[in-house]
């Protein structure tokens, strides 16, 4: 297929969706020169390595770090958002914004070669977080469950109210902050567990 | 858009629930001040909040429609634009929402070497760069200095403060580095010095890692720093709650004004999704230092200023990031006075009728017309006394 000759370098710090896209890469031929879950070598790597294309979670700081880079070196990845090209269907674009995926490539590597690469990895992303939407819902609503109870007694003690108000307290506060019930009492949690 | 006529006491917001983007930092405040105390729902506006963790995610997320609009470092809608660094998208700006707050912090251990003194009155920016400049010349390694971002006040700032201490850039390697991790980093040695936005500054200082050696607000006194950004396809989609947004918002500052070191916006700022836990250290020592002159409101602070605009695009012609002139009609684009005066209006606040002045030019020349009469702006000036104008004023 040609792949072999571009080099993928993943920046991702779930490991098993980076484990996923890996994978599946490597069966289509393409070479994953590292697979980083962290930050701090970050820079030193891409400018051993200098990979054809970095993938790199959305919401990673290290995103700037890698936009500074190709800045100031321009031997490094450039930054482009996916295939941006003029004709491209912005989207696709959105489509892949929102699965968490975002892409630098070198200069002068052409589109259609990177257009398989970044299919695969949102494909990965979107199922991984399906995977996982289930999985914490399974999961979580036992964990949650307890950490509300927690949150609820401690407002109770905390305030001197009864249990139907602590409960309202709480759902207030997630509604004015638009957080889940959960999240909420965690941050209950803290702030009283301080006091 | 600016062109269309709005009745702004009658404001029917087109969408109503919005998510706007937010990097956890202390100019955040007038977002978290818009939602906390009610600003953004006095305006018929559901907002969340959603924290960002790099600038380019704020970017790629306001371009392609993920967020409404966000918290944008100033230079960000101007790149965004032009398309530096990435595709261009037309952003603009009606709101800068913050002035300074940025410092330039050296690792204690550098500091101490090379005779930088902690002084209460704050800093000697100037002295402190003829110092370390004297440390460079027994220093055989270049000098690690990290920013958060290329296009940022931040970078531009940090080049301009060592130019006038006659550091050249090869004495120098330039880092990339996310804010919050910017205090470990100096602890770790792995970077010499940052500039970076509070609180990033004032907790190396409490943790002891770090010295700031000059602010961000002696190298440009005043200069634009956060902006409230948004593509121009949104602004013209949505002219209803583009105005609402920036009335909350504009009320916010407002509010900062007098609230600024409250007990209350601690409160809120050290909640989760905001800074969190992570400001405590600096509970007792008040979260915005004197120092950094962080401004949210007053006089011409919360006005985009093209004549600024035309000023970052030359930093950023300087720093080998952009080749064209300075006098670029994008000026006009991004940044949206009219939008800023009608929203003044609105408010009964005085706005300045000018788009374009000489930036640097401070005392009585500086003196302004006014929508509502004349007015004194903000202290202006940089810190080798330049004057910066266009030719066309």
């Amino acid at each position: 297929m040609g792949n072999e000759g571009l080099s993928v370098m993943l920046v991702d710090d779930e490991t098993e969706r980076a484990a996923m896209v890996e994978q599946e890469l490597q069966a289509q031929g393409y070479t994953v020169v590292c697979r980083l879950t962290t930050t701090a070598a970050l820079r030193h790597h891409v400018e051993r390595v200098q990979p054809d294309i970095v993938i790199i979670d959305m919401d990673s700081p290290d995103r700037d770090t890698l936009e500074h880079m190709s800045v100031v070196n321009q031997q490094n990845p450039r930054p482009i958002v996916f295939f941006a090209d003029k004709d491209d269907n912005p989207d696709n674009i959105r489509a892949a914004i929102k699965a968490g995926v975002s892409a630098y490539i070198v200069d002068g590597l052409k589109p259609n070669r990177v257009k398989p690469i970044l299919d695969v990895a949102i494909a990965r992303f979107e199922e991984f977080q399906s995977l996982r939407s289930e999985l914490l819902q399974t999961r979580t609503e036992l964990d949650d469950r307890k950490v509300i109870e927690k949150a609820k007694g401690m407002l109770m003690k905390h305030q001197g109210c009864d249990e139907e108000q602590a409960f309202r307290t709480l759902r207030k506060l997630a509604m004015d902050r638009s957080q889940k019930l959960v999240d909420v009492a965690r941050s209950v949690i803290k702030v009283l567990e301080v006091l | 858009m600016s062109g269309t006529s709005v009745d702004m006491d009658r404001l029917v917001p087109e969408k109503n629930s919005l998510t706007l983007g937010f990097v956890a930092l202390l100019d955040s405040a007038p977002l978290v001040v818009a939602r906390e105390q009610g600003f953004f729902a006095e305006q018929g506006l559901e907002v969340r909040l959603q924290r960002e963790n790099s600038w380019a995610s704020v970017r790629d997320k306001v371009a392609y429609g993920l967020l409404d609009g966000a918290q944008m470092i100033a230079p960000m809608p101007l790149a965004s634009s032009l398309g530096l660094g990435a595709p261009p998208v037309a952003m603009e700006t009606a709101l800068v929402m913050s002035r300074n707050g940025n410092a330039i912090t050296l690792a204690t251990a550098l500091a101490d070497a090379a005779g930088i003194e902690p002084d209460a009155q704050g800093p000697d920016p100037l002295l402190n760069g003829r110092l370390l400049r004297a440390h460079l010349t027994g220093l055989e390694r270049p000098l690690k200095l990290a920013t958060v971002y290329p296009y940022s006040c931040h970078h531009y700032q940090l080049r301009y403060w060592l130019n006038v201490s006659g550091i050249a850039p090869r004495q120098v390697e330039f880092i990339g580095a996310p804010p919050r991790q910017m205090v470990d980093l100096l602890k770790s040695g792995q970077i010499d010095g940052c500039c970076v936005g509070e609180p990033w500054n004032s907790l190396a200082e409490v943790r002891g890692v770090g010295r700031i050696v000059a602010t961000g607000h002696q190298v440009w006194r005043n200069m634009m720093e956060k902006v409230f950004g948004v593509t121009r396809q949104w602004a013209a989609e949505y002219p209803h709650t583009y105005r609402a947004v920036l009335l909350a918002l504009m009320k916010a500052c407002h509010w900062l004004e007098s609230h600024q070191h409250s007990d209350l916006l601690y409160q809120w700022l050290s909640l989760p999704p905001y800074l969190d836990l992570e400001i405590e250290p600096l509970k007792n020592r008040g979260l915005f230092s004197e120092q950094l002159e962080q401004r949210f409101s007053g006089a011409d602070s919360n006005f985009p200023w093209r004549s600024q605009g035309a000023w970052l695009l030359g930093q950023m012609r300087e720093a080998g990031q952009w080749q064209g002139p300075l006098d670029h009609p994008v000026l006009d684009q991004v940044f949206n006075t009219a939008l800023y005066r009608e929203v003044a209006a609105a408010l009964g606040l005085n706005a300045p009728v000018a788009d374009y002045r000489i930036e640097g030019r401070d005392g009585a020349e500086s003196a302004l017309s006014g929508t509502r009469g004349g007015m004194v702006p903000n202290e202006n000036g940089f810190i080798d006394g330049l004057c910066f104008g266009l030719r066309h004023f």
